[in-house]
């Protein structure tokens, strides 16, 4: 058994490619979480109460999971669908009824993104009321509430795509809703003509949706994601009691 | 030969210094353990956990598809998605500036103060502390009407957006 | 290495050449980072639009029948010989709810149109009787064009005793 572990983790490829050998012993388990970039942005060691499930729940977590299959069915779906007026709906029936798995990827899409708002909301109330956002880490809660309205532009950005009835007034309803932006003739006409890039929905709305939808948004999203996470190692882990004692800097 | 090796690795690095008691003084040390395997074996169940979930449901339920968008004939009632159904049902009650920019920017505003606003250090990392009552009510109390704002614009409007209860049928054109 | 590169201590009174350059740099810097991130913004403002004319023809005058029509493609509604008209008598009224943009549907029983989305409600005169609609909906002028056809002029908003007599 060792034998075959030794073939396989204690060879020069293996080292080339991870330069530590296989995380058995604590120094390989310190190793592995900084040697490796994706691994690096979180700390070598947590706190035992931060791994209890009732600490977060998981929540923030399951926010990235799902962020992370929103972009990988995303970019599935974007082989077929087409932003174009007169095309859009009929790529949407297209992946439902004639595309293999299609719809499976569209409703994982869908569901995701409904979720993806849900948890948002779930998450800031456990990060509320376990009094996780004070002093150092007022500042995450700051990228956070950007993430859930960022998540809230993500879903309405997706929402017009299908070109359905469904989207097509509920875009009418928002894009309305800009033009009442106080002074209403110069902000709001002028912020609505930016959105819809003309006086009515139509093409120019759609692909601007489009563009901001599949790569504006998800970019901004992901970047703060990454400083969220960072910011969370920084702050020293997750909340703890015993930082009530530590006064304020 | 081998303990030369680790002499040369440098197992940690200076971050920076803070103020604060070290952990050995008057209490506990903290106890922690290696996130490898510990921290990162439970993320991957939580991965499964969800990518199962989410499959499950796109296997079993279909995600809507209306009608092709017309602009000539607006369902009724025409709902947007239900998390923005507590903007659209705030939005019926009077000036759409005052429901739909004055009401979430206030929102978004007064969120992104929290942390500035309560500048206590009770209850950290603590569910519900009793400290926090106060400002756990008051929070609560926002969710209860945000989330009961979606309930309203969700199950209790019908055509014309007009009050129907749960029990209550809608007209039929 | 070489020790000639020391800088000097720092002083409010002097203004070095060094000071200089780098007011220019950063000057220079800052402006090409606003000229293009305004020229992004005015790109994004299209100057060509592919939209219909808010000035069009409909059918004919003959073709609507006495009462509320509703002229689905240009989305207004046309009114013949009701509420005070005679029937050669014809006033154009927008079908888009000054809320939000829905379209409101004309209530034969009621005598009046109704919005779907949040609950407005217009007379026969297009005032807003119920509901979050700041304003009331618009007539629009409607002429008759030289070849019989009646057409919609949506640039010139009218009040709403405006009539066309044929
Ligand atoms: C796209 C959205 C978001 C993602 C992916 C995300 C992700 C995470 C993750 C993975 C954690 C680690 C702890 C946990 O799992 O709960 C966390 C913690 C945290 N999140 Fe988020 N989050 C998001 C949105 C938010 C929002 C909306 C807020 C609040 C307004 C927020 C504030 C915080 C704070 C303050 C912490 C530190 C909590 C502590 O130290 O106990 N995040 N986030
Ligand atoms: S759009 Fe007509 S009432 Fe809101």
């Amino acid at each position: 058994m060792s034998r075959v572990a030794d073939l396989l983790f204690a060879n020069r490829v293996w080292k080339s490619v991870f330069r530590h050998g296989y995380p058995s012993n604590p120094r390989n388990r310190a190793e592995v979480m900084f040697q490796n970039v994706f691994l690096h942005i979180q700390s070598v060691k947590v706190f035992k109460r931060s791994l209890k499930v009732s600490a977060t729940f998981g929540l923030g977590l399951i926010l990235a999971y799902l962020f992370l299959l929103l972009t990988l069915t995303g970019f599935l779906l974007m082989f077929y669908y087409v932003p174009e007026v007169h095309r859009a709906y009929a790529d949407m029936k297209d992946l439902e009824f004639a595309v293999s798995f299609g719809v499976v990827l569209r409703n994982m899409h869908r569901w995701a993104a409904h979720a993806m708002v849900l948890f948002t909301f779930l998450h800031m109330a456990r990060v509320f009321f376990t009094g996780a956002y004070k002093a150092p880490r007022e500042f995450n809660w700051v990228i956070g509430i950007i993430l859930l309205i960022i998540t809230l532009f993500l879903s309405l950005s997706g929402y017009l795509l299908p070109w359905d009835q469904l989207a097509y007034w509920a875009i009418t309803i928002v894009s309305n809703l800009i033009r009442t932006t106080p002074p209403a003739d110069i902000m709001g006409a002028g912020a609505s003509y930016l959105v819809l890039g003309g006086t009515q929905i139509g093409q120019n709305t759609l692909i601007r949706f489009y563009v901001m939808h599949v790569f504006g948004l998800p970019a901004i999203c992901g970047l703060l994601m990454v400083v969220h996470f960072w910011r969370i190692r920084k702050d020293g882990g997750l909340a703890r009691p015993d930082e009530s004692n530590i006064p304020l800097r | 030969m081998a303990e030369k090796q680790i002499d040369n690795m440098k197992s940690y690095g200076l971050m920076n210094l803070v103020k604060g008691k070290t952990p050995a003084i008057q209490k506990d040390p903290y106890e922690m353990v290696m996130s490898w395997p510990h921290l990162l074996f439970r993320e991957v169940v939580l991965f499964l956990i969800v990518l199962t979930v989410i499959m499950g449901m796109s296997i079993l339920f279909n995600a809507p598809l209306e009608e092709m968008a017309d602009p000539k004939n607006t369902p009724n009632p025409a709902k947007a998605p239900w998390y923005f159904l507590g903007l659209q049902e705030a939005l019926s009650w009077g000036p759409p500036v005052l429901g739909g920019i004055v009401f979430p920017t206030l929102l978004a505003v007064l969120l992104l103060a929290v942390p500035y606003l309560d500048r206590t250090r009770d209850g950290i990392g603590v569910w519900f502390h009793p400290k926090r009552r106060t400002v756990n009510i008051l929070f609560a109390m926002g969710l209860t009407f945000w989330f009961g704002l979606i309930i309203v614009g969700t199950f209790l409007r019908g055509p014309s957006w007009d009050f129907y209860w749960f029990w209550e049928a809608w007209p039929v054109h | 290495m070489s020790d000639h590169t020391v800088e000097p201590e720092f002083s409010y009174d002097q203004f070095s050449r060094r000071d200089f350059f780098t007011l220019v740099g950063g000057v220079a810097m800052a402006g090409t980072f606003g000229a293009a991130l305004v020229g992004s913004f005015r790109y994004m403002w299209p100057n060509v639009l592919y939209e219909p004319p808010k000035r069009y023809k409909i059918g004919p005058p003959a073709e609507y029948p006495v009462g509320v029509n509703f002229i689905a493609d240009q989305r207004i509604f046309l009114v013949r010989g009701v509420y005070g008209l005679r029937d050669n008598e014809y006033r154009v009224v927008s079908a888009i709810c000054t809320h939000m943009g829905c379209t409101p549907k004309w209530v034969q029983k009621d005598d009046r149109w109704e919005c779907p989305c949040h609950g407005s409600q217009f007379n026969t005169l297009g005032v807003k009787v119920a509901g979050p609609a700041p304003r009331p909906l618009p007539w629009y002028e409607v002429t008759v064009g030289n070849d019989g056809r009646l057409v919609v002029d949506q640039n010139k908003v009218v009040t709403a005793d405006y009539k066309l007599s044929i």
